[in-house]
């Protein structure tokens, strides 16, 4: 026997192994696409299913969806993951059964109102607990109640309209802007220092944030200016000037601090 | 609506905003801050059938000064926004000193719309009338104008007077028995 053939079998083996597993390989990526084709069809499939059973869903429930806020929270919750945003307009499908566009547009309406209402004292700034508080007055009973998150989605829908609205956060607290002023980092930072008091003082301000006088002073002068901050010269703890946030003062807290 | 005894009224919430017993330099401001002072006060008129502010005397006590809060008007600045509500038709001053302050809870001009309107339904154009009738007589007793201060009844009547749809016959020394004949407002004297 010579070594030859043996050799020429082994390579034989090994090549046909190797073989073996470029097929294998192969066909377990096809397979694999398949799979992932399979997959997405199902996907899509389960996706409309889903789509038309919210839509079902939606009609079976108009009433608690319009009436429950943490039941619409969730609705728009699930919405939203399907790509459909049945607050995008007041025409459509879903506006037509549920008329929930209908219910933004009465709530966005409300609360400009509010805001416009309260402006000449806030200087356009409101805590969104005092806004929703005011809504809430302005609806008739019959309306359905609304929530912090309602009160967002709304903001959200009259923020496209470029006038000054939004949503900003003042230490713990989140305010709602309804002019187009731009509160800059500086104006943000002396809210973050009133937002537990309401007001505070020049060297308040310093001692917090550490600023020179002239920078504290300029920032000062252009919330007077807007009507952000009212002045107060009797300040019964000192001598300093009193600078007080309309948007942050709270009747009750100030009646039970005193 | 009160936590207080059910006799103790309580002021507006804006009474405790410390910052309102000082008027404010921007003038935006200060137009809303003397709203809601005109506010504050025309609540707390209605509220003690109150009909003259007595300016020395006053300025010491609620809606004027808050003693919790340690804040109160200076009398230059009560005096301003009481001349603020004189403005906007609510009362006016009673001497050139600006001691005394005839108002009430609604204009002057809505008084008086309110008492011809009375006159008119009633039948009582072209009849002489008393104060006293007007505003305690039994045929206005259902009226809103029932009970106002006799002072303040004068000064409605001017506005009348001056749109010629009354005239006032101040005769003797009893405001009470003062007479006045309401006119037909298409035929002035």
């Amino acid at each position: 026997m010579s070594v030859e053939p043996v050799r020429r079998k082994a390579g034989k083996k090994a090549f046909g192994k190797l073989k073996g597993y470029i097929l294998q390989q192969a066909s377990a990526k096809e397979t694999g696409a398949q799979i992932q084709e399979a997959k997405i069809a199902e996907m899509r499939q389960s996706l409309s299913t889903f789509k038309e059973k919210l839509e079902e869903f939606a009609r079976k429930h108009k009433k608690e969806i319009n009436k429950d806020p943490a039941f619409r929270a969730q609705f728009n919750d699930m919405c939203l993951k399907i790509g459909v945003d049945p607050l995008a307009s007041n025409k459509g499908f879903w506006a037509d059964i549920l008329g929930v566009g209908d219910f933004y547009y009465e709530l966005s309406v409300q609360i400009v109102t509010v805001c416009l209402q309260t402006r000449n004292v806030n200087g356009g700034l409101i805590d969104i607990y005092e806004l929703s508080h005011k809504v809430q007055e302005k609806r008739s009973k019959q309306s359905s109640a609304v929530s912090l998150d309602d009160i967002k989605q709304a903001i959200s829908k009259v923020k496209s309209l470029g006038n000054g609205f939004g949503l900003i956060t003042v230490g713990d607290k989140t305010m709602v802007k309804s002019v187009p002023v731009e509160l800059n980092r500086d104006h943000s930072a002396i809210l973050g220092v009133c937002s537990n008091t309401a007001c505070t003082t020049v060297p308040d301000i310093k001692k917090n944030l550490g600023w020179p006088e002239h920078r504290i002073k300029e920032v000062l002068e252009l919330m007077l200016q807007e009507g952000m901050v009212w002045t107060d010269d009797q300040n019964d703890q000192g001598k300093e000037t009193l600078y007080w946030i309309p948007s942050l003062w709270n009747a009750n807290a100030s009646q039970d601090s005193s | 609506m009160s936590k207080h005894s059910k006799t103790e009224y309580s002021l507006p919430d804006y009474y405790h905003y410390p910052p309102l017993f000082t008027i404010q330099k921007v003038a935006k401001t200060r137009e809303s801050q003397l709203q809601v002072w005109t506010d504050l006060i025309i609540n707390f008129l209605e509220h003690n059938h109150k009909t003259s502010i007595y300016v020395e005397k006053e300025i010491n006590s609620p809606p004027f000064c808050n003693s919790k809060l340690n804040r109160k008007l200076k009398l230059s600045d009560m005096r301003l926004i009481l001349d603020h509500m004189q403005k906007n038709g609510y009362g006016n001053w009673d001497d050139d000193e600006k001691t005394v302050f005839s108002c009430s809870w609604k204009k002057l001009e809505t008084w008086a719309t309110s008492i011809y309107q009375w006159a008119t339904k009633e039948g009582q154009i072209g009849k002489i009338l008393t104060l006293y009738d007007l505003h305690s007589g039994d045929a206005a007793s259902h009226t809103d104008f029932h009970g106002i201060d006799a002072k303040l009844l004068l000064k409605v009547l001017d506005v009348l007077e001056g749109q010629g749809k009354a005239r006032v016959y101040k005769d003797g020394d009893v405001v009470d028995e003062y007479g006045v004949r309401f006119f037909d407002g298409t035929s002035k004297q």
